[in-house]
């Protein structure tokens, strides 16, 4: 089962590439499967076909599909970035089990 | 000296930089794995933009130079986008020095305590000043002269820095961070005066409603979409007296797709562009945090990415955009098509918003007031600008045509630095000395009435009197 997140930002650039590549180490230590696609933050309201969004900065911008939207600034900075690594493997393990279910 | 210049000049760039990336991420510290990966990209990034800015004009600039000829739009310069600065700055030996040398004066500033912001953690956007710095040099030939203008652009940079940092972490909620990158920050002592303008006026107090806006300006967050239709646009108007053929409209499409080519392909190789940078800063980060460096009260630059996606920094920034473009057809003494750089608009506001506490109709007044003289100082600089793309590899195909990357040259404050320095050579020792004299005043009065101008910036008493 893989898991498909979007990372975003605001140019889709330098804080996507630092977050996305702290996520890789995250699910490759746990051994789940995963795709990773950069976004814009502009884009996010109208993404289809993702799992899970993280967004690098604080945003109240929605999914109009309803794909969960994680603030993940700590991987960036590093403060809290424990805390935020938990609640994004329990939210990475739920979809994991909803899409388990879905389809089995 | 003679041998480091045949040697720089044979292995060009694309290897000199990384190699220098490589040797300076190696002394910081930076894991050696890490720091090679970053570099070679940094190499690839530097070579893939310098092909793709060739597809982009040679494309591009025949239509634009048309749409001077027969039009009455007098726009003959390209917005390419900030990575044609970034290209520039480091394909000068300028900018491949100053990543060491202002990485180095900035620690000296920061532990000799004359300003409280640690700026080598957002060392990839030193380029936003440096490229004013290499024009300097350009324009003077004097590599010292540009060395000099760059660290006073730097210490104007930090000085902001450190008066902006409080109502930037009280708005964003983010504590113990502040922004060092030009291009957002610079228009936020602007917005200082203009918001003590707007307060007699008493327009300060107008909300507008960011989601009604968004809905209604959401087309421009789409950059692909956004630089299809630009393409379209600008391509019929400049073949508007041809538009009867077939041939006629299938160059205008083949614009149209080109435009949306450098929109959508953009963002893929800057990331590539920033990532040899990108360890320097996160080891840096990480051993501030850790708390290697015993200092109570300082502010970590970081890169403005995080702030984009605030609601009212993101709304201003769609709503500016058309905004802009109005202004730079209509408003007289530019002449620059903004174009690649039209996406970064929620970026550029984001000084402004953390003085107008998001107040979207202030920050949209005084952006399209800063950013008009922007574009003055933008045009200005647009044949220098030119000329310094050329010198490193750029190929202009249409006679008359010019490039810039807009959200570098529209710095109104770069642009007052870089007359100072490029000054005619009988008064320049004068106009560098008032340069620097003017920073030190403003310099003073800051350090003595901090808490008021920082409040004045935005912050609040309370959140001054949590952190101070």
């Amino acid at each position: 089962m893989t898991v498909r997140l979007v990372v975003a930002c605001g140019g889709g650039i330098f804080t996507t590439t630092v977050v996305t590549d702290r996520i890789k180490e995250i699910l490759r230590k746990e051994k789940i499967r995963f795709t990773i696609t950069p976004a814009k933050i502009t884009e996010i309201a109208n993404l289809r076909d993702a799992d899970l969004i993280v967004v690098t900065g604080k945003t109240t911008t929605r999914n109009a599909s309803n794909i969960p939207v994680l603030i993940g600034m700590p991987l960036f900075t590093g403060v809290g970035a424990e805390e935020f690594t938990e609640q994004f493997l329990r939210e990475v393990r739920r979809i994991e089990e909803e899409r388990k279910n879905a389809n089995p | 000296m003679q041998t480091l210049k045949l040697v720089l000049d044979l292995f060009g760039p694309s290897i000199i930089v990384p190699l220098v990336v490589f040797v300076l991420s190696l002394f910081l510290k930076v894991p050696r794995k890490q720091a090679f990966q970053g570099a070679l990209y940094m190499g690839i990034g530097l070579t893939a933009f310098n092909i793709i800015l060739g597809g982009l004009m040679s494309s591009l600039a025949p239509v634009v130079s048309e749409m001077v000829k027969n039009t009455g739009i007098n726009l003959p310069t390209i917005d390419v986008g900030w990575p044609a600065a970034a290209m520039i700055v480091y394909a000068n030996q300028i900018g491949m020095f100053y990543l060491v040398f202002g990485l180095a004066f900035d620690l000296v500033l920061f532990l000799t305590k004359w300003t409280d912001t640690f700026h080598p953690t957002d060392i990839w956007n030193y380029y936003q000043f440096v490229f004013w710095a290499a024009i300097v040099q350009l324009s003077t030939g004097s590599f010292w002269l540009g060395i000099l203008a760059a660290m006073l652009m730097n210490l104007i940079l930090l000085l902001i820095a450190d008066w902006l940092a409080p109502s930037l972490q009280e708005y964003y909620g983010y504590d113990g961070v502040t922004s060092t990158c030009y291009a957002p920050v610079n228009g936020a002592p602007f917005a200082v005066l203009v918001k003590w303008v707007l307060m007699k006026l008493r327009l300060h107090e107008i909300k507008l409603n960011p989601e009604d806006l968004r809905s209604r300006f959401g087309f421009w967050g789409e950059p692909v979409s956004m630089g299809v239709i630009i393409g379209l646009a600008f391509a019929i108007l400049a073949k508007w007296a041809n538009l009867g053929s077939v041939d006629t409209w299938a160059g205008v499409l083949k614009t149209a797709i080109v435009t949306g080519a450098v929109m959508a392909i953009y963002p893929a190789v800057s990331g590539l562009f920033v990532k040899g940078l990108i360890p320097i800063s996160q080891t840096l980060n990480t051993r501030l945090r850790k708390g290697e460096l015993k200092r109570k009260n300082f502010y970590i630059a970081i890169d403005p990415a995080v702030f984009f996606g605030e609601e009212a920094t993101l709304t201003s920034g769609l709503v500016l955009i058309p905004i802009i473009l109005a202004l730079s057809i209509l408003v007289p003494g530019n002449n620059t098509l903004p174009l690649a750089d039209l996406p970064a608009m929620p970026f550029m506001v984001i000084g402004i918003i953390a003085v107008m506490r998001g107040n979207i109709l202030s920050t949209v007044i005084a952006g399209a007031l800063w950013y008009v003289l922007g574009n003055w100082a933008n045009s200005d600089i647009a044949a220098v600008f030119t000329q310094a793309a050329v010198n490193v590899g750029v190929q202009i195909p249409a006679a008359g045509t010019m490039v810039t990357s807009w959200a570098i040259g529209v710095s109104p404050i770069c642009w007052l630095v870089y007359k100072a320095f490029a000054a005619p050579a009988t008064v320049r020792a004068l106009t560098i000395a008032a340069s620097f004299a003017v920073y030190l005043v403003v310099y003073f009065l800051f350090k003595r009435n901090r808490i008021a101008w920082q409040i004045a910036a935005g912050a609040s008493r309370e959140y001054l009197d949590r952190v101070n």
